[in-house]
């Protein structure tokens, strides 16, 4: 490889990035002659995991040897490229910093574990997100028909076994989607029997067996059960509710912190004004 | 990697962090449980999902090159029904939207320059500078050359022009993160479970430019710290034991399939009978553990079967004759292997298509006792324009965002296959429920059908002794579990009082929607493959339910003419059936005919007053959607 200036070194680039990680409040101070790299037992650990996971196997000692070599070499490039100051100005280390401090702003109190109270108070004002729309569990009785053609007189003689309190499982033809339906939307009922099938479920009365007609034939439906709409239960959706309300606290102190710092500093923009 | 010493707001990285500590001493963590809520509707008798495992975004180099926009997130979003812009082929852009939500998706760009593309995007990245940086945002075909040829390299090196410059390993953690964290925030985890997507990427290894491609799947948001793509592992036996090893054995609620796709382009070197060294037949069960499904229709066309080949496995088959993007006189690969697939070129080989892999999938199985190929079927799309689900063949959006962005660009374009491509299909689970957890067990057990588009509900259960009768009986699904297995089982040992299997197939058409109604069904096959004595294999189709009815469709306004069935069942016994022989067996499902997308795009350019390009007078016209079950074997 040519004259390529050894503060392009992606090595090293790699080194100041991950340096900004975990140095970030530690000391910052010239490197002086005959410094220690200390490995410490943390490090050698990292280091060797990594290894293993590479390699699909423990490392030998050669390689462990290596590797650590590497680490330290990457080390005294971090320390020596600090203490000129070439973090100053580059870009990847200012993003990383930026990135780290504002999780560390967001942290700075961790918000308390959210109440039922706190989540149900939080999806009231989230209600548009989380309004679930009416379901009707059905049971249904399937005679397939092919065209506008009633067929009545099997119609009316599956309607009279089904009044007579016959088993529906032993009336009408297989159906794919099966013979009992979990509680299903309007919509949802539309787009697996064909536009308007869910529409005439959801008008049905209460009680007994009534004809809707499919795309795929007539259906003699139960409604089972009838879920009216509603607010969404802390139940249904706890885990949204509650990464919503904490997301929500972490903005909040990230802004809190931000203010504080606008208020630190004063800023100054050359020629406006003038 | 760089792991992030504290990072509890960014909670996948949180968790890759977590995870990649526990990979060296799993058993102090208790096993993994999924959090969230359980789904309101819990069918054990299971639901019908439609999903779309194969989405490229702007994050894959070969998506960003052709000017696509839409990010992971975008395009879970487009999943769920929203709208995305895609450039048109004047420096602008159009509109394009689901006619209805998709369940499922996964996004499952190139793993490979997932960084290198986010590097390239980034004006504070030293290698935004660079000439291939440059290439890649200004869409220059050269590059989008040089960087589909890396892939097809024997011993793969990350592109030095941004690598030696850029931070190439912590751009690409970067780009897995987001990927994450779209996929999270698509997911619904609430009860209501309305929307599952999958952690996923796309190993595109393609050695001498024979397609070797697999998306890898993730169960849940455990993933490994980077994804292993053909840099890391320049081989699929490498990649799946990286998968068994980074995933499912190193990583505490990690679980992980594969999905070969493509295997037309494969010269027969996606399926090939040959291993690494080491013993076959743990080879063949890692293969097996690690791919259950094959990608059997996409936007390059179908995989199922071909005619033309010198061994075609039976009597020539005339639906075999579908979206085949090989129009060439290929010549026939025999037991050997090609180059160059991906361009069109080389041998073709039997096990290139489902068919023909199925049967080496028992030959192998004899041989080790363990079947390598044991593959349920599904589809996806393929799209490159961010776009699950879009595989209507009257609003096909194109394959490669700018490159297609007018009717006169699709019909005249080359990439992949210009009017040979296709809108691409969709995948089918049956799981008790919409989350990750159900439809990944459900893909597990090959519970799946892949289609052409349409959203037919097809039910398949094979037995000894289901009833002669069950398309009539209210409790067909019950029977079916109680008596049979279902599509993508084994067949259990035959009982003394059977004499033949029997199998039962239901469809119900696409309903389609108020203003798009389905198509109507044509008929129902049953595909069954064999072995004999002598080793040779076998493949017949039989004709269940249904069958010609003479409907059709006017190529010049499109109008179908002529009824077929709202829903087809049938009950078949295996008239041939001998104990001796090992047997697979899958449903195909066909509908009428109605207009290929081409045929609209010409239709559109005449309106127009335009020119034809010489495709409106070269392509197939029509096309019969269907769908493909995974089979049961025997």
């Amino acid at each position: 490889m040519s004259a390529r200036p050894w503060y392009r070194e992606p090595l090293l680039h790699f080194a100041v990035a991950g340096a900004a990680l975990f140095g970030l409040y530690e000391q910052v101070r010239p490197a002086p002659a005959g410094e220690t790299i200390v490995v410490s037992a943390d490090t050698l650990a990292r280091i060797q995991s990594q290894q293993a996971r590479r390699l699909g196997r423990e490392p030998t000692a050669e390689e462990r040897e290596a590797a650590i070599r590497e680490w330290a070499d990457a080390e005294m490039l971090y320390r020596e490229a600090r203490a000129l100051g070439l973090d100053r100005g580059d870009p990847i280390v200012r993003r990383r910093l930026i990135q780290k401090l504002a999780f560390l702003f967001e942290e700075v109190d961790d918000p308390p574990e959210p109440s039922d109270e706190q989540l149900e108070q939080w999806i009231g004002e989230h209600a548009d997100r989380f309004e679930q729309a009416p379901r009707f569990g059905i049971v249904h009785v399937f005679v397939p028909s092919s065209s506008r053609v009633v067929p009545e007189a099997k119609l009316m003689e599956l309607e009279q076994a089904l009044a007579n309190g016959a088993d529906p499982a032993t009336l009408g033809e297989g159906f794919a989607l099966g013979q009992v339906l979990q509680p299903k939307t309007v919509v949802e009922l539309n787009r697996s029997f064909g536009p308007a099938f869910g529409d005439s479920v959801a008008a049905l009365p209460e009680v007994g067996w009534h004809r809707v007609r499919s795309l795929y034939g007539w259906h003699l439906v139960h409604v089972e059960e009838r879920l009216p709409g509603r607010l969404a239960s802390v139940d249904e959706v706890r885990g949204q509710a509650r990464q919503g309300l904490l997301n929500d606290a972490r903005e909040q102190a990230r802004e809190r912190a931000m203010q504080e710092l606008r208020d630190r500093y004063a800023l100054e923009i050359e020629g406006a004004g003038e | 990697m760089t792991p992030l010493a504290r990072c509890s707001r960014l909670s996948l990285t949180a968790l890759a962090l977590a995870s990649s500590l526990s990979a060296c001493k799993p058993a102090e963590e208790p096993p993994f449980v999924e959090e969230r809520e359980p789904c309101s509707d819990n069918n054990p008798l299971r639901n019908v999902y439609f999903g779309d495992l194969h989405v490229h975004t702007s994050y894959s180099f070969d998506a960003y090159i052709n000017r696509v926009d839409v990010d992971p997130f975008a395009a879970y979003e487009f999943a769920q029904g929203q709208a995305v812009e895609l450039p048109d082929d004047a420096g602008g852009v159009r509109t394009h939207q689901l006619e209805r939500p998709l369940d499922f998706a996964a996004v499952t760009d190139h793993g490979e320059y997932l960084g290198e593309v986010s590097a390239c995007k980034d004006p504070d990245s030293p290698a935004y500078s660079s000439d291939l940086c440059i290439g890649l945002r200004e869409g220059d075909p050269s590059v989008l050359v040089q960087w589909g040829l890396g892939l097809g390299a024997q011993t793969p090196v990350r592109p030095k022009a941004i690598c030696e410059v850029a931070d190439c390993p912590v751009e690409l953690s970067d780009a897995w993160v987001r990927t994450q964290e779209a996929a999270e925030a698509a997911y619904d985890r609430s009860a209501a479970c309305s929307f599952t997507s999958f952690v996923a990427y796309e190993w595109s290894g393609a050695k001498t430019l024979s397609n070797l491609h697999r998306n890898v799947i993730f169960r849940s948001e455990r993933v490994p710290a980077i994804p292993a793509t053909h840099f890391e592992e320049p081989d699929y036996w490498g990649l799946w034991r990286a998968l068994d090893r980074d995933c499912i054995e190193g990583l505490n609620g990690c679980d992980v399939l594969a999905i070969p796709h493509n295997s037309n382009w494969s010269n027969g070197n996606m399926f090939v009978a040959e291993y690494p060294e080491g013993d076959q037949a743990e080879l063949a069960s890692l293969r097996a553990r690690l791919e259950p499904l094959l990608e059997v229709y996409q936007h390059k066309g179908d995989s199922e079967c071909t005619n033309g080949l010198a061994n075609p496995l039976g009597a020539p088959d005339e639906l075999c004759d579908f979206e085949k993007l090989r129009t060439d006189d290929f010549e026939d690969c025999g037991d050997g292997t090609g180059m160059q697939g991906m361009i069109n070129g080389g041998c073709v080989s039997r096990v290139d298509f489902a068919r023909g892999i199925l049967t080496e999938g028992l030959r192998e199985q004899a041989r080790l006792g363990v079947n390598p190929y044991k593959l349920g079927l599904m589809a996806s799309t393929d799209t490159h324009n961010g776009t699950p689900g879009a595989v209507e063949e009257y609003n096909y959006p194109g394959h490669f965002g700018a490159a297609e962005g007018s009717s006169a660009q699709r019909l005249t374009g080359t990439l992949p296959g210009g009017p040979q491509d296709s809108p691409g299909g969709l995948i089918a689970v049956w799981a008790e429920q919409n989350n990750r957890e159900s439809i990944f067990d459900a893909m597990r057990r090959r519970e799946t059908y892949g289609t052409s588009g349409p959203r037919m509900a097809v039910r398949m259960f094979g037995g000894w002794d289901l009833p002669s009768d069950i398309c009539s009986r209210a409790d067909l699904v019950e029977l079916g579990y109680e008596r049979g297995v279902p599509m993508g089982g084994d067949l259990p040992a035959q009982p003394a009082s059977a004499s033949a299997p029997g199998f039962v197939v239901q469809a119900l058409k696409d309903p389609g929607t108020a203003a798009a109604p389905g198509t109507d069904l044509e008929r129902i096959q049953m595909i069954k493959g064999w072995v004999d004595a002598s080793g040779e294999p076998h493949v017949e189709v039989f004709e269940i339910a249904g069958g010609p009815n003479g409907a059709s469709v006017d190529i010049s306004t499109c109008e179908t003419q002529g009824a077929g069935s709202p829903q087809l069942c049938g009950y078949w016994v295996d008239p041939s059936y001998d104990p001796a022989e090992r047997a697979w067996y899958y449903a195909r499902v066909v509908e009428n005919p109605v207009c290929r997308w081409t045929t609209r795009d010409c239709n559109a350019l005449e309106a127009a007053g335009e020119e034809l390009p010489g495709a409106c007078d070269t392509a197939i016209d029509v096309i019969q959607e269907r769908a493909w079950t995974s089979p049961i074997w025997n």
